[in-house]
């Protein structure tokens, strides 16, 4: 039998996963290891692959990972068809619609920049508004100080980087933190496997958003 | 090295081509699975590829509108649909051009359906099935011969490793409604704990969270019911719980497990809702339910139940667990094409074809995947 696949983000998201993991008895210590592998084996049952945060619902949705751990961002941006179990509470930030610091936006067509097109499509559509969605791979923040845009949508964690750039937060889109996701079958099959993980996980994060307060 | 530009005929997204050696193998599958249809009693129709939107769409079940490929045809200028699942056009037959027989109607079916797919990881559009649907048979009875022929088929196609997952579509529709929120009933397809708690009011929250976190065996079902106890959803889930016990004492091969809050094609099954899953590709190798209210929205009112299988996701399984093609024997004669000996082998049902010389004869096997050479008269 295969071991449990789990794909999880390479970045900042990885150390705090790893301290969730380690407190629901799960082995994770593999992943703070100082190498460049991209598989990481944490036993004959389970191992990790580390991808780039984009690629996580891609591998799971084939079914190349049973598990996954990916924001909100992501899934909502590629309508993945996981099932999203557990918020795991960690990576929270929110998706933003920003702008220069007094500058008005146009009535009509405003031009965004954006990393996430249909995220930010499907949210002027809701509110009503034609918008002109620009793709932008990175540094979003450039696009309306060389007026590429006259707004964008992405995500924020602090703020800090958009007052950097003389951009100011318009609107929240939607609030964003980090899934435990599941491929369909994987979660059917491999049932016996995949349940006593999850609701181990569960049962830390359940225990640890009562100590924090919650953050709902 | 470059390709000359004269080889690129781009296919549309998600359109593929089939070559010998796939082709043959899809051909087994799906003859081994529809020959086991047949000696349930179901025969075979060939709807056609594709219709007039509104008549599709009356019966789109579970899939969204906008995966539907649509163009208006010249003739009529009507707006025609590809036919994005079989099933509405089974149920339009039975409503029309087979009225007047009595019920019930056991119909099998063959054929490639089309779906839009934009911005998916998987993008494949065009999906070869084999399906059944049995109308005019309600309740348990029909529901358990689906099953049946459903795991039956899979097990004639040499898959032994596999799970019936089932379901109801009554146990989550008594507790939303048939109204419910878009975003609750995404959440609750995604088993979404937060997004359930957040998009359902009230105690109804915390119920579609426990539901929606259920699945497995007795246990899960057992549980379920405490939580739904004294609720709507306490029929259909007692009725689930029969179901499952029903489809293990008729001991169909595969596994069979229950999930308590599915919500797939919701608004389309009106009770049972079951998906097949093995090994390998990721996603369901079949789905199936029941659709009691499919076939008076084409003026036949009965109950009907059926199923289809991806033939794509099932060849993916079959690969997975390392079930192999009995290679059918293909005989490559060294001869002329009148050799008396090719008319032999045909008769006995053996493939067989002429290569003049000996080394072509070999280099045909190799290439073409013959099973062996049959040497030539005088040597």
């Amino acid at each position: 039998m295969n071991p449990v696949t789990i794909a999880v983000p390479k970045g900042r998201i990885l150390k705090p996963l790893a301290a969730l993991l380690a407190r629901a008895g799960i082995p994770a210590d593999v992943l703070l290891a100082d190498d460049r592998a991209l598989i990481r084996v944490a036993g004959p049952e389970l191992r990790f692959l580390l991808l780039k945060p984009d690629d996580v619902p891609t591998y799971v949705e084939y079914g190349a990972a049973d598990l996954g751990v990916c924001g909100r961002d992501v899934l909502d941006e590629r309508e993945a068809q996981l099932y999203r179990p557990i918020d795991l509470g960690i990576g929270v930030c929110r998706m933003v619609v920003a702008g220069p610091v007094g500058k008005d936006e146009p009535r009509d067509l405003p031009r965004v920049a954006t990393k996430y097109p249909r995220t930010a499509a499907a949210h002027f559509a809701r509110k009503g508004v034609q918008a002109e969605i620009v793709y932008c791979g990175g540094s979003v923040e450039l696009a309306p100080i060389t007026g590429l845009a006259d707004l964008i949508v992405d995500l924020v964690e602090t703020g800090s980087t958009l007052v950097k750039n003389g951009l100011a937060e318009r609107e929240i889109v939607s609030r964003v933190s980090s899934v435990l996701v599941a491929n369909r079958a994987s979660y059917k099959l491999r049932r016996a496997e995949i349940a006593p993980l999850v609701e181990r996980l569960r049962q830390v994060v359940d225990a640890s958003g009562r100590t924090d307060g919650g953050t709902a | 090295m470059n390709v000359p530009s004269s080889l690129e005929h781009p296919l549309p997204a998600g359109m593929r081509d089939l070559l010998p050696e796939e082709a043959r193998s899809r051909r087994a599958i799906a003859r081994r699975a529809l020959q086991r249809f047949a000696l349930f009693g179901y025969e075979t129709v060939t709807p056609p590829a594709f219709e007039f939107a509104d008549v599709l769409e009356r019966g789109l079940g579970t899939l969204d509108p906008a995966d539907v490929l649509r163009f208006v045809e010249p003739e009529s200028g009507e707006v025609a649909a590809l036919r994005p699942d079989m099933t509405p056009q089974i149920a339009r037959m039975i409503a029309t051009r087979l009225r007047d027989r009595p019920a019930p109607f056991r119909l099998s079916y063959e054929g490639t359906v089309l779906r839009r797919r934009s911005g998916r990881a998987r993008k494949s559009r065009q999906i070869a099935q084999v399906g059944v649907e049995l109308a005019g048979l309600g309740d348990l009875a029909g529901d358990l011969e689906t099953l049946e022929v459903a795991c039956s088929a899979l097990a004639a196609t040499g898959l032994t490793r596999f799970t019936v997952d089932l379901g109801s579509s009554e146990i989550i529709r008594a507790l939303v409604g048939e109204q419910a929120p878009p975003a609750l009933m995404h959440a609750l397809a995604m088993k979404d704990d937060t997004a359930i708690r957040a998009a359902a009011a009230g105690p109804a929250a915390a119920v579609l969270a426990t539901l929606a976190r259920l699945g497995g065996g007795r246990e899960a079902l057992a549980e379920g019911l405490r939580v739904v106890r004294g609720t709507a959803a306490e029929a259909p889930l007692l009725r689930l719980a029969r179901l499952y016990e029903a489809a293990l004492a008729r001991g169909l091969p595969g596994d069979i497990s229950v999930d308590l809050a599915e919500v797939r094609g919701f608004a389309y099954y009106t009770g049972m809702i079951f998906h097949l899953f093995a090994p390998g590709p990721g996603e369901a190798i079949g789905a199936g339910g029941r659709y009691d209210e499919l076939l008076a929205r084409f003026g036949a009112p009965m109950p009907a139940v059926g199923f289809a299988l991806d033939l794509d996701n099932l060849a993916w399984a079959l690969r997975a667990a390392g079930v192999v093609e009995r290679e059918e024997e293909r005989i490559v004669v060294v001869g002329p094409a009148d050799d008396p000996r090719l008319a032999a082998l045909r008769e006995k049902g053996v493939t067989a074809v002429a290569a003049p010389t000996r080394e072509e004869a070999e280099a045909y096997r190799a290439r073409w995947g013959y099973s062996s050479v049959l040497a030539g008269e005088e040597g």
